[in-house]
This record gives structure tokens, sequence and C-alpha cells, in this order.
């Protein structure tokens, strides 16, 4: 019942007259800044760090939080509009969602993020509150032997996402990997693959890889087929979702959800899985696998809410035990410090108005999300039913001020560049760049658990099988790597493919 | 090359107008260089201070983060400005000093091309550990470290950071051996600590205050010259028998070398009133940070002594960052 | 067997990866080794870029073996102008300032399309749109991009 009396307590906080609006600030600036690719959040907190020095403790943190899943959100709003993924949790978004859009069907695709965001936060946000402190003491149990299981499990699941031919699925994770251990070996600190550039020593930053790969590289694309294809001026259908597509998308937010929570919870990394665990989940399992890729709604539907499950259910290990999951949270912990409170397990019980304030200011916040974003759908569709050669030097425009903006350096730039270039050659070759992206997210991570699980055993490789969690997910792989590239499931999998397209 | 061309004409013409504007320094905007991403210890001193100097000098006064290679990037960037006063560096212990001592090829030298200002703050580290591990005092873990060689995990916050050096010298001066475990950052350690996979850690006293209250870390020592009085119980390692490993973590300003001396004295003294003031030293010290704000002159000797020591260190512990 | 080489696809998609991973292997062979227990920097890429290499092989071996798709004409144009209007927009940022790299930029930009021509209502629309970038980024955002660059001594 303490939960239920801490929820009053969260929701009189959050009710009372500037919270609300502070709540309110911190969500539009958040869906302000995800929409703007490439300016993430951390950045916007720095420079609104100062202006909550002033405010009561609870404010700055509601507001701070309010940004930080703002973002999540409005980063799958590009996404879905024109294939720019500002935020790693949307690169998946973007697989079925530009799809959808360019069917013109975006509306419908924004619709279900919208949707799908705000019953997975709903949930999240009731999970948080009943069980936090049990949660996050299972967080802490994971150590870098899991977490390097975990990764082998999200790699393995990330050749379900691709769609073509295994072989290029395997050669595009390995690109990704290799690409993401440019910069120092944490480790060791040795420079790897830096050819003395200062600007690749903190490694190649993952808004680049996105805006040069999906951005640049879709533009190109689109512009070798401008002359024989009509690329733009799509015909709008319905903007609303239909009975029919809520009874498509409710069980994949629902899996979403599920899933978004547990992974979110991990500190070490977790969260980044939630989106392509759902969505490679859902290619598994839905009844319409043959239409992921090519615009499926369950494809954008549960990546966003597992992604905004995850976003949520991240906050535990900071409120309940004082450790960042992520930069956003890194700095909230600095504002906290700022204000006198010292981060940790304490903060619960001492600080009852803080933990319950922001946990109810999170449902609060969804709610200003879905009132929010449902009308703007609208304008967002017609702002991208303009033709596309009036659209796609704005997006030129979004992409070179964001990744200047990245490390305020004219490096990124030219690092840009290239890899558009590489983006539009590997399109061109048919080289898949979802798989690709969470290879660069997980190459680096992986490493550096398994070589860290190594230091801590004293380099017995026997601890990734005597650890019971490590187990499991190894077997887990093990048995997913065998579905996938058993053959006779292969042909299964072709010939239910061509019956769809028949 | 280019760029240089610029820079050096920069310079020209900064020397030719040296004598007119000192007297009206400063007339622009002033930028403050954060050699790392925002919300860390080095961006909370500096967007602190900032509103203060901004009183002071009558001129907005912006902070502008260039992350990168430990700092590298930003200081580097701060060494090829004018030394006009009009671009600042605020950085951490690892910029000023341990950045010169475990790089060979640094693309800047802390004494050589920065004009130092003063230190903001210190904040002491202390020596915790799992609450599970056997030892309980300095004593036992020395003992302990004695009969385990190379088998107790150190976490840090990265290869190079001050608590993974402060580990080494503790090592260096008790004779002992422990495994290094770099993580990125300070969260990351803390939490594999807490969860027991790793053994023992140095951290700086703000980070870990709030566990250690709560139980979930257990602390033997402060690395400080006086007990904290956060943790009065708690003794220093020189009171609990190791000498020579008093460790602070500190931040501080510097600019481009060249400094006219009329704009250095003023700068010096509007960033160390700063620190001083009322509010912002109230906000430090609920950080855990000590205010310092010590003049030119203390800082420079400090910084050649603080470098002297960590060059020792990084030699005797054979640590390569390269 | 027909040597003459239809499945293009595979061939330079083989050949782009036997790149990325000699690449790797040699600049890699440069990083301590170590051993699979206590791995050094060079390990983890050196595994990687060895395995990259097998899959390069086996994608070329394929083009030759299996029919495939052939790999369509770049579109040279388009890829030009669009990595050049960035050039652009890197070498002009700093000195002349956003506003007039931001116009070249998506001048440049738009003249990859076949589309493009001179519009009286287009180059408004462009002189608000840079306004706003101007506002939204340097003025509320505080990126730091000088409105007047270097040349004209901002």
């Amino acid at each position: 019942m303490d939960s239920l009396l801490g929820i009053i307590l969260g929701f009189e906080t959050v009710l009372t007259g500037p919270n609300l609006l502070y709540c309110f600030v911190g969500v539009v600036l958040g869906t302000a800044i995800g929409v703007l690719p490439g300016l993430g959040p951390t950045a916007t907190i720095a420079v609104l760090l100062p202006i909550t020095f002033g405010l009561d403790p609870v404010s700055a943190l509601i507001m701070l939080a309010g940004i930080f899943y703002g973002a999540q959100y409005g980063g799958s709003t590009t996404s879905i509009l024109v294939n720019l993924p500002g935020e790693s949790s949307s690169v998946v978004t973007a697989i079925d969602g530009y799809q959808m859009a360019r069917q013109g069907r975006a509306g419908k695709a924004l619709a279900t993020a919208a949707v799908g965001s705000f019953i997975a936060g709903t949930i999240a946000t009731f999970l948080l509150a009943l069980f936090a402190p049990p949660l996050a003491n299972l967080a802490i149990g994971f150590g870098p032997t899991e977490y390097f299981s975990l990764m082998i499990l999200g790699l393995v699941a990330s050749i379900v996402l691709a769609s073509g031919s295994l072989l290029h699925a395997g050669g595009a994770i390995l690109l990704g990997l290799l690409l993401g251990l440019v910069g120092a070996d944490v480790n060791s600190g040795v420079f790897r693959y830096t050819f003395g550039f200062l600007g690749l020593m903190d490694g190649i930053a993952f808004v680049v890889v996105a805006m040069g790969v999906f951005g640049i590289g879709e533009i190109i694309s689109n512009l070798e087929v401008e002359r024989t294809r009509a690329t733009d001026v799509k015909k709008v259908h319905g903007l609303m979702l239909s009975r029919e597509d809520f009874k498509r998308i409710l069980p994949p937010i629902f899996r979403g959800t599920l899933l978004g929570s547990a992974l979110g919870i991990l500190p070490g990394g977790g969260a980044m899985l939630a989106s392509f665990g759902a969505y490679s989940l859902e290619k598994k399992m839905s009844p319409n696998a043959a239409e992921f890729g090519k615009g499926a709604i369950e494809g954008v539907a549960a990546p966003e809410a597992a992604n905004n499950a995850g976003a949520q259910t991240s906050f535990i290990p900071m409120l309940t035990l004082g450790i960042p999951s992520n930069p956003v949270m890194a700095m909230m912990i600095g504002a906290l410090m700022i204000q006198g409170i010292q981060p940790g397990p304490l903060v619960m019980t001492q600080q009852p108005q803080l933990f319950w304030g922001i946990i109810a200011s999170m449902w609060i916040g969804n709610l200003f999300l879905l009132v929010l974003n449902l009308p703007l759908i609208g304008l967002w569709v017609r702002m991208i039913s303009v033709p596309y050669h009036f659209l796609y030097p704005a997006i030129l425009a979004f992409c070179a001020i964001g990744v200047f903006s990245l490390n305020n350096s004219t490096f990124d730039l030219w690092l840009l560049i290239a890899f558009g270039a590489f983006g539009y050659i590997s399109r061109k070759l048919s080289i898949e760049p979802a798989p690709m992206m969470l290879a660069f997210i997980l190459g680096p991570m992986m490493e550096e658990y398994l070589r860290r699980a190594l230091l801590i055993s004293g380099g017995d490789p026997m601890t990734f099988v005597n650890r019971p969690a490590s187990a499991v997910m190894l077997v887990f792989s093990i048995s997913l790597l065998v579905l996938v590239l058993a053959p006779s499931l292969r042909r299964k999998r072709d010939v239910a493919f061509e019956e769809d397209v028949a | 090359m280019n760029r240089f061309k610029l820079a050096s004409l920069a310079v020209l013409s900064a020397l030719v107008a040296a004598p007119t504007f000192a007297a009206g320094f400063p007339e622009k905007p002033i930028t403050i260089i954060v050699p790392f991403p925002p919300g860390g210890a080095s961006d909370t001193t500096a967007r602190s201070v900032a509103p203060k100097l901004q009183e002071a000098l009558g001129q907005p006064v912006v902070v502008e983060n260039r992350p990168g290679a430990n700092g590298s990037t930003g200081a580097a960037i701060v060494k090829e400005a004018a030394p006009d006063g009009y671009t600042l560096l605020v950085g951490s212990i690892g910029v000023f000093a341990i950045n010169a001592a475990l790089f060979p090829d640094l693309p800047y030298s802390p004494s050589k091309d920065l004009d130092l200002l003063t230190v903001f703050v210190r904040t002491p580290n202390v020596l915790v550990a799992n609450p599970e591990f056997p030892a309980n005092t300095v004593q036992e873990l020395v003992d302990y470290l004695k009969k385990n060689p190379n088998k107790v995990t150190f976490a840090s916050s990265g290869n190079g950071s001050s608590d993974h050096l402060t580990a080494a010298l503790f090592w260096q001066k008790t004779g002992t051996s422990g495994v290094h475990v770099p993580y990125k950052g300070g969260g990351p350690a803390i939490a594999d600590l807490i969860g027991g996979h790793a053994n023992v850690s140095f951290q700086n006293l703000g980070a870990v205050t709030g566990h250690i209250k709560a139980g979930k870390l257990k602390v033997l020592a402060v690395t400080a010259d006086e007990r904290n009085p956060v943790f009065p119980d708690t003794p220093t390692l020189k009171e609990a028998g190791v000498d020579g490993v008093t460790v602070y973590s500190w931040q501080a300003a510097g600019a481009p070398k060249g400094l006219p001396a009329d704009v250095k004295a003023k700068l010096a003294e509007g960033l160390a009133s700063g620190a001083k003031d009322a509010q912002v030293s109230a906000r430090f010290e609920e950080m855990g940070f000590e205010v310092v704000a010590n003049t030119p002159e203390e800082f420079a000797k400090f910084q050649a002594e603080e470098e002297a020591r960590w060059r020792q260190v990084v030699k005797d512990g054979n640590i390569t960052a390269n | 067997m027909n040597l003459s080489i239809q499945n293009t696809r595979d061939l330079w998609a083989g050949l782009l990866y036997l790149a990325f991973a000699v690449i790797g292997l040699y600049i890699g062979s440069g990083y301590r080794l170590g051993t699979a227990a206590a791995m050094g920097p060079g390990y983890f890429p050196m595994a990687l870029s060895a395995l990259l290499a097998c899959f390069g092989v086996a994608s070329v071996v394929r083009a030759f073996l299996a029919p495939g798709d052939s790999v369509t004409q770049l579109a040279w144009k388009p890829a030009l102008f669009i990595l050049g209007s960035i050039a652009v927009f890197a070498l002009t940022v700093e000195p002349l300032g956003l506003p007039i790299a931001l116009t070249a930029l998506m001048l440049i930009g738009a003249a990859a399309s076949c589309h493009f021509r001179p519009d009286i209502k287009a180059a408004l629309c462009l002189v608000a749109f840079v306004a706003l970038c101007a506002l939204v980024f340097v003025h509320w955002l505080h990126v730091p991009m000088p409105l007047l660059g270097t040349w004209f001594g901002g």
C-alpha cells in the first residue's frame, strides 16, 4: 500500500501549479529537440542546467525528465517522415515507418507511434511505481558477464532484422562492429583506427553514421530514380487509425512494452536493445511477417512501445540507486547534486516527493505528448507532401547543422560526407543499414564487456556458462541462430513471402 | 595551414591592439571552452562560475563544450586561440596535469601553452569497497592484497583517470598489486562496485557519498590531508599507515599563453571571486567540492608539482595509454 | 559454366567487405594482440576483420557461381552535388557564417535535382528558412556557429 500512498503523493506534487507547467515545458522542448535531427537531449539539458539551479529540485527533475522522454518520442517523428533517426532507439522505427510514409500512410505511422508510446508509457510508469526497488536490485545483479551474453543475443536478433540474404546480413553486421571499434580502447587506452585524427579519438558519433547512411544515402538514392519514378506527391490516405489497425497494433504494443520495460531496467545498455529486440520479436511472431520492411504497421508499433517503455524504466536505477543509465541521467544526477541531494538509495525514503513526483510526472508527461502530438500529425503530413525537390534541401540543412552541433566541429561534417557516400554505395549493393547500425552500437559495448568479464574472472571463459543468467541468454542466442540458419525454415519463409506477394 | 595563418594573424592583431584594449577589457563576449561533454564536473564548475564572471566583467560569458580525446581536443583549441582573454579553458586535473604525464604526443602542454589562472575547487577521493568484501580497514586491505596478489579488482572511471592513477600510486606505496578494471566514467564503475562485480575503487567523494550513507558501499579511507566532515569516523590514508597517497581531483581555469598582464589579473580575480561567491561556494560544498580559488602563481607552482608527481607514478607503474 | 558475371552485386559487396577487412587487418596488426583470456587492443578488431574477409571471399565466390542482381549505374551527378554541398558548408560555416554557408549548401544540394530551376518563390522560401535556422539554432539553442564568419570579423 506504500506504493498507492506514494502515487497519491506524486500526483499531488505534480498537479500543484508550477510543476505541471515544468512538466509541460519539458515535454514540449523535448519533442522539439527530438524532431530536430542531431540535436540531442544531452546538449539541451546542459544549456538549461543553470536555469534549474533556481528551481525547486522536484520541478527541475520533472522538467529534465520531460525533455528526456519527449526527445525519445520526437526522434521517431523524423524517422518516419524523412528517414532520419536522430536517436539510436528510432533506427528501427525508420525501417517500416518511412516505408509507410512513402506509401502515403505517414499519418497512420505517426498515430501508431503516439498511441503505442502512450500505452507503453502508462504501463511502464505503473511498473515503476509498484516494483522499482526489487527491479533495481535485479539490475545490479547484471555484471559484465551477463551484459556480454545479452549483447550476443542482441546481435543474433539483428540477423532477424535483415530481410535480404544472410550473407549480406552477416557482412553488414561485421562492418558495423568494425566501425564501432574506432576510437580509444576502454581497456588499454590505445587509439584504434583513428588515422591520427583528433576527431576520431572518441569514436564515430552515432548521429554521424545514422545521418550519413540513412539521411544522405537516402537522398542520393531518391534523386537517382527521380527521373524514372515519381518519388513524391503520394496520395495521403486516412490520418487516423481504423478499428482494424488497432487490432493489428495492440498485441505488438503490449509485447513491446514488456520487452522494453525489462531491458530498460538494465543500466549498462539494455535500453538501446529494446526497440531492436521488439522489432525482431514481432518479425518472428507476426502473422504479417512478410510485410516487415515494406511498411508493416506492427514494425512501428512494437519498437515505439518498447522504446518508450524502456525510457521510463531506465529511471529505475537512477531513482532507486543513483546509477545513471545514460548521459542524460548522469546529468540529472549532476542537477540533483547541485541541489544538495546525494544520489543514491536514500533518495526514495528521504525525498519521497521527488521520487514519486517524477514517477507521476512521467504519466502526465506521456498524456501531454499524446494530446500535443495527435493534432500535429496533420501538420507533419502536410509538410512532407511538399514536392521532394523542395523537401530534401531542408533535410540536408538539418543534417549538416545537427552533425556540426554534436561536437561543434567541422570534422564531423567531413565524416558525414564519407558516411553519406558509404550509405549510398551500400544501398546500391543492398547491404542493409539497420543491422549495421545495431552492430555499430553494440560492437564497442560487446568488446568492453567481454574483456571486462575476462579481466574480473581472471581470464576464465567458463564464467559465461557458470553464471546462470548469462548461460540462459547464450542458450537462447544459439537456438535463435539455429532457427535463423536452418535452411528448411529459410525456404519456408521464402515460400510464405512469395505467397503474400502473389 | 590556413587555420594556422588565421591564428597567427589573430595573434598579430591582438599584439598590435593589446595596449589599447587592455584598458577596456572586456569589450565583447567571453567564451569558456569545456573540453568534456555537458554535465560532468568540469562543465558544472564552469557553468556555476560563468554567471558570476559575467556580473563582474559586464560582458556575456558563454560556455562551449568541445569534448574529445580526454579533454585534449578542447585544450588544443584554446592553445590555438588568440591570447586576448576572450577564450578560456575550464578543465580537470586530467587536462591540466595527468594528460601531460600520460600521453607522449599530447597536442598541448599545460605549462608551456597555457596561462594558468586559478584552481576553482578540489575534492578528495575516497577508498570504497563492496560491503561484502572481506577487508574493513586499510590495513586489512593491504594484508589481503599481499596474500592475494593480482586478484582484487580495482574499478576506475577510465584508463588514465585520477582514480586509476590513485590506485596505481596506492599499489606502489604499499608494495601490493591488484587488477585494474577501467570503465567508461564513474557511473558504471560505481554500479559494478555496488553489484559486487568489482571489489574496490578510489572514487570522487561526492559521487559515492549517497551510496556509503545507504550502506551500499563501505568507505575505508579518504585520500585527503584531513578527515572529511561528511565522514568524521573515516581515517585519512596517512592515519591508516599509507603515506604519500594524498590525492585530490581538481577543476581549474586557464587561457592561451601570453595574456596581457592586466587582462590576466582581471580574469584570475574574476574567476576566483566567482568561485568564492557565497551562493556558488555553497553549491560546490553540496557537491562535495572544497573551494580553493588560488592565485595564478600558486596554481603554476601546484601544476608543476602535480605534473611531475603523476609523471613519476606513470613511469613507476609502467602505465601507458598510447 | 558462364564466367561473365551478371551477379555484380555480390561481387562488389564482397570487394567492399574485403577492402574493409584488409584495412582492419593491416592497421590492426599494429596493436597488441594478447591472448583469448587476456585480450589486447588488437584481438577483437583482428578477429572481426578476419571474419569479414571470409564473408568477402564467400560473396565474391558466390558472384561467380550463383545468379543474382547486377548493380545499376551509380548516379554521379546527385552524389557529387549532395556530398559536395556538405563539403562547401564545412568549409564556409566558420569563415563566412551560417546564413551564407547554409544558403550555399541548400542551393548546391537543390541543384542535384532534375527539377531545379530558378524560381522567385523558392528563393524567398530559402531566405525565410535560413533566417529561421539562424534564429532557432544560433539564437535559441546556442549552437556556436557564427552569423557573420571570421572573414567579416565576426
